[in-house]
């Protein structure tokens, strides 16, 4: 099913990548972020269905972004997306109530994740 | 990997690097304080032609008044013209220079501190350091500010893919690793285990050629899964 999602990513490149993996199966990037404090402003305006969130950005993290968004909305649906290591954010990021994680050189895992929801 | 003591032409030359970190800022010191020194020079002329002025008039008003009858008011507004004329220069000579310091002070706080930052951290991640940043780029100047936003978008763009090809590479190298070690070590190793590793290397490989592929490259193209220079992909065309 088509989801409606906010790309929360500092790099360009990266933003433009997730997108176009996304783009093909039929979800809608409905906004991009580059920074935490753009992330909830853009979850509050947009109210979409996924947030993809980077983990190191200039400003708010992607971490404390993703929990101010689950004060906002505790069904939030937010799918961590890093060049961070794996082992060492997962379990991090699950207790928090996250989907999950995914790390970006096999970013198109994330398509599972979401067929998962 | 990435270190401040890489430098990636060593051979060139001092003087066509930016320079120091304070040459720019040097160079538009130099140019206010010449500006401001012959506005003052100015003013001083001014000031020393009318006090000369003054002198000279008093001269002719006693000699005026030993050999001649009172002069009539339309022959002395002559010299009282020529000193309000005097004195507005004078004026606008000093408001000139002010307006120069203040210009002097706005310019290297707004324009030429930022410059040099930038200077500092584009010659650094030419260098191939990306662990500095661009501060203050919405308190620059606007210009400035949003080049010092793209060029941390750049470094940013570029720190991304090294850790994603530095993510990809350790992955299949472990992956490889593996492998090599069990064929090694159990020759009866299935060959659809072997199948679905190698499999993997090469879902990811193509992820990465993918992300290869959205960045435009100078001189260069990516044609038939070849890197060409752009003019010999014209010639490698069918016809």
């Amino acid at each position: 099913m088509s989801k409606r999602i906010l790309v929360v990513d500092d790099s360009s490149m990266m933003r433009k990548m997730i997108a176009n993996i996304l783009n093909p199966p039929g979800h809608i990037v409905i906004g991009q972020a580059k920074s935490g404090e753009e992330a909830v402003e853009m979850y509050q305006e947009l109210k979409p269905d996924l947030v993809t969130m980077d983990i190191t950005m200039r400003g708010m993290d992607g971490i404390t972004a993703a929990r101010k968004i689950f004060n906002l909305d505790a069904n939030a649906q937010i799918i961590f997306l890093s060049n961070l290591n794996e082992d060492k954010y997962k379990n991090e990021v699950e207790e928090m109530g996250a989907v999950g994680f995914v790390n970006k050189y096999k970013a198109a895992e994330i398509l599972d994740l979401i067929d998962g929801i | 990997m990435l270190s401040s003591e890489i430098n990636i032409d060593p051979c060139r030359p001092k003087e066509r690097m930016w320079g120091n970190n304070s040459g720019l800022h040097k160079q538009i010191l130099v140019f206010f304080t010449l500006l401001i020194v012959l506005a003052s020079i100015l003013s001083i002329a001014t000031i020393y032609h009318h006090s000369r002025g003054e002198a000279g008039l008093d001269n002719v008003v006693a000699l005026n008044q030993k050999t001649s009858p009172p002069a009539t008011l339309g022959d002395e507004a002559d010299p009282r013209i020529n000193m309000g004329f005097e004195n507005g220069l004078i004026i606008i000579t000093v408001v000139m220079v002010c307006t120069l310091v203040l210009f002097m002070f706005f310019f290297i706080s707004k324009i030429s501190r930022p410059l040099n930052e930038l200077e500092k951290m584009t010659r650094d991640m030419a260098d191939g350091r990306l662990d500095q940043l661009v501060q203050d780029t919405k308190n620059a100047g606007c210009s400035i500010g949003m080049i010092g936003e793209n060029v941390n978008s750049l470094a940013m763009n570029l720190q991304e893919v090294l850790l994603l090809v530095w993510n990809l590479s350790e992955h299949n190298l472990t992956t490889l690793d593996q492998t090599i070690e069990n064929l090694e070590n159990d020759a009866a190793l299935p060959r659809e285990q072997i199948g679905s590793r190698l499999q993997e290397i090469k879902t990811e490989l193509e992820q990465m050629r993918e992300i290869t592929r959205q960045f435009e490259f100078f001189d260069v193209t990516l044609h038939d899964k070849k890197a060409l220079a752009k003019d010999s992909t014209a010639n490698s065309q069918p016809f």
